[in-house]
């Protein structure tokens, strides 16, 4: 009796609690931000004068005053009126506890917009944390969604994708 | 001269000047007149002092005598009244002179007052000017310095508001960032309380799951009971069975030396009528080989290049899985050619080197793994770490140590800690490793249960290939693999063996011992549980 009650409240919930590819594959189908960086990074680009150089500043840090991560640019210009970073040579570094890198993005250049704290990489990029390699041209990133969007020529290396580890795919082994 | 003539005559001068006082005059004692000196001129005397003359010496003297000296004295006074005159003209002449060097003296003093005064005049000029002109300089001092003392309170004072406006927005600063902390305090007050909440229903949870631990714990061992009397019936029903056996095969033992011979000659002609036919399939299939050989590398090909751009695409209808499947008892040559078509080339290799060996002679060494990462193309990527899904999106090829994938969409879902949780591929999937071989319209993976789900739809059937020299293929309308019991079930099979393959102990082996067919131990369930979750999925979808 309790096993079939536990069963039927988590069979009430699941539908609740699926995830839903539609409305997922909706959101993801919504590229307008992407549309909207990318014709601001051709006008940033049409207004470019005299970049910083070798630009390097902390983007988050830790309660206790330790840089989560840094963001060194080989040349950055910031635009007041619309707030917009434009930089080139972009190299993120996330840091852990024990301050070595864990991971980094390496972009070839890209423009950020500081209201919506998302982002647009109109080159190549490379990003890797962990064991796994992330690599494409043409990237939309949200840095509050968390969300990354490659559109061309995307390539991802990792080891997590092991079916079994133990055995190979030996589909239909008899014994 | 008139000294010589007092020594010559002692006659006094002053009579000589004037006779007729001369005649008159008593004469002077001679002892005094002859005692006393005549006094000597010491210089000529001057006008003035010439009515200052002693007193006359009272002479007798004739004026015969006296004529010439008269005359003389005449002419001395004239001389002498000329010299006084000339003395006269000369003093006036040097008093004219003198006055007029005094006038030219008073005039040259009052010039030189005058220029003195000038020059006073002058210097005081000079004087006024040049302290006028320090006045000026030191009234433009004044003002270039009150100049600078405004400048300089000028930037104190935009210093201070600077400084003030700097306070201002420091404490500004400083009240966000009070304020933040203080969301943030909140927040991790909040996520406290959700936490000891969770930790709470966590309790509740694990106290249920106890619970079910136990009953489950009850009902296994209740299982375990009735598979343990369950193995007794079953091994009771064998021993009499092979009761029943034993006699049979006593009463048939002469009846099968009866027909033996009559098998033994029905045999040998069926031997000769195989062996017949087995040599014109043999020629049969060498002709068919040679035009298939280049149909296979190209799907060989086409499975294992790795570059997505060189790739062509996949074809929306696969002939060989559409083609229509025909169950192996009736036609099992004609089923393995089809099958022949997906054989990989090292799989082949290997079961000649192996001979009739069958399906157990067929696995080909496996190359020893290197452990290199997988590497996963597609044209387009989404990666919502939020939710922990990633998106492969057209022409999705999962190129792995182990296994090759291709599909036209990939679903990766990570649990919390970034693993795999679940794979979904969708449109044209096709999996396949160096001996097997999937196509189906759909697949997924679950890690947790560790299965293989492959489905059909309109257009694909799910298609398990098996390499080697047999290729044997089974098509369902779902196939369920899983990976850890190495068991494979079927909905609606459709097992297709190659010529010959049902003779010898090969189809006894493929149908018996947790081969193609077999459910494992409560697969039932987790199969029901599947559907139920994927057409949970698929509503979810539409």
């Amino acid at each position: 009796m309790y096993k079939t009650l536990i069963m039927s409240i988590a069979l009430a919930a699941l539908p609740v609690c699926a995830f839903s590819s539609a409305q997922w594959l909706a959101e993801r189908n919504d590229d307008g931000d992407m549309l909207r960086l990318r014709k601001a990074y051709e006008q940033c680009m049409a207004r470019l004068e005299s970049p910083a150089e070798n630009v390097v500043f902390p983007l988050e840090t830790l309660p206790d005053g330790t840089v989560k991560s840094r963001l060194r640019a080989r040349r950055a210009q910031l635009f007041i009126d619309s707030g917009l970073i434009w930089g080139e040579g972009i190299r993120v570094e996330q840091y852990g506890k024990d301050g070595k890198v864990d991971s980094f993005l390496e972009a070839e250049n890209c423009i950020v917009d500081r209201k919506t704290k998302t982002g647009w990489v109109e080159g190549d990029a490379m990003m890797s944390y962990g064991k796994s390699t992330v690599k494409g041209r043409g990237v939309h990133f949200s840095v509050d969604r968390e969300f990354i969007k490659i559109f061309s020529k995307s390539e991802i290396r990792t080891t997590g994708l092991k079916i079994d580890p133990a055995k190979t795919l030996d589909i239909g082994t008899r014994k | 001269m008139l000294a010589c003539f007092a020594a010559a005559g002692a006659i006094d001068l002053n009579d000589l000047l004037n006779p007729d006082a001369a005649i008159l005059k008593k004469p002077a004692p001679a002892a005094k007149s002859a005692a006393e000196p005549a006094p000597a001129p010491a210089a000529r005397p001057t006008p003035a002092a010439a009515p200052a003359q002693p007193a006359p010496v009272k002479t007798t003297v004739s004026a015969q005598q006296l004529r010439p000296a008269v005359k003389a004295a005449n002419e001395e006074t004239a001389r002498l009244e000329a010299e006084r005159k000339a003395h006269e003209r000369e003093r006036a002449e040097l008093e004219a002179k003198l006055k007029a060097a005094a006038d030219a003296k008073a005039k040259a003093e009052q010039e030189a007052r005058a220029a003195e005064a000038k020059a006073k005049a002058a210097a005081e000029t000079k004087a006024k000017a040049e302290q006028e002109a320090r006045a000026v300089e030191a009234r433009s001092k004044a003002e270039q310095d009150a100049r600078v003392a405004e400048a300089k309170a000028k930037a104190e004072r935009e210093a201070r508001e600077q400084r003030d406006k700097t306070e201002r927005e420091a404490a500004q600063a400083a009240e966000a960032a009070q304020r933040k902390i203080d969301a943030e305090r909140e927040a991790r007050a909040k996520a406290e309380a959700a936490s000891r909440k969770a930790r709470g229903d966590l309790v509740e949870a694990e106290a249920e799951r106890s619970q079910l631990e136990k009953e489950r714990a009850a009902l296994e061992a209740k299982l375990k009971a009735a598979e343990e009397a369950r193995a007794k019936a079953e091994k009771k029903a064998a021993d009499a069975e092979a009761a029943r056996k034993k006699s049979e095969e006593e009463i048939g033992d002469v009846a099968k030396k009866a027909i033996a011979e009559r098998q033994a000659r029905e045999q040998a002609e069926a031997a000769a009528r195989a062996a017949e036919q087995r040599a014109d399939n043999e020629r049969r299939a060498a002709e068919k080989a040679v035009a298939d050989k280049a149909a296979v590398e190209k799907r060989l090909n086409y499975m294992m290049n790795p570059d997505p751009d060189e790739r062509p695409d996949p074809p929306k209808k696969d002939a060989a899985t559409n083609a229509p499947v025909v169950p192996a008892a009736q036609q099992p040559s004609v089923v393995a050619k089809e099958s022949a078509k997906t054989v990989s080339k090292p799989k082949e290799a290997g079961g000649k080197g192996k001979g009739k060996g069958g399906a157990k002679g067929a696995a080909a060494p496996k190359k020893e793994l290197t452990g290199r990462d997988a590497v996963i193309t597609a044209e387009r990527t989404d990666y919502d770490r939020k939710e922990g899904v990633i998106l492969f999106d057209r022409n999705v090829h999962v190129d792995d140590e182990q296994y090759q994938m291709h599909a036209d969409r990939l679903f990766v879902f990570l649990d919390g800690t970034n693993d795999l949780k679940r794979l979904v591929a969708i449109g044209h999937v096709a999996i396949t490793n160096e001996e097997k071989t999937a196509y189906c319209a759909r697949a997924t993976y679950s890690k947790l249960t560790g299965k293989i789900v492959m489905y059909s739809d309109d257009e694909i059937k799910a298609r398990l290939c098996e390499g080697g020299k047999k290729g044997s293929t089974v098509v369902g309308e779902r196939i369920t693999f899983w990976v850890n019991s190495e068991q494979v079930e079927v909905d609606n099979p459709v097992i297709s063996l190659p010529g010959g393959a049902l003779k010898g102990g090969d189809a006894k082996d493929l149908l018996q011992g947790g081969g193609i067919g077999a459910k494992p131990k409560g697969g039932q369930k987790e199969d029901q549980r599947d559907r139920k979750k994927d057409d949970d999925q698929k509503g979810g979808k539409k």
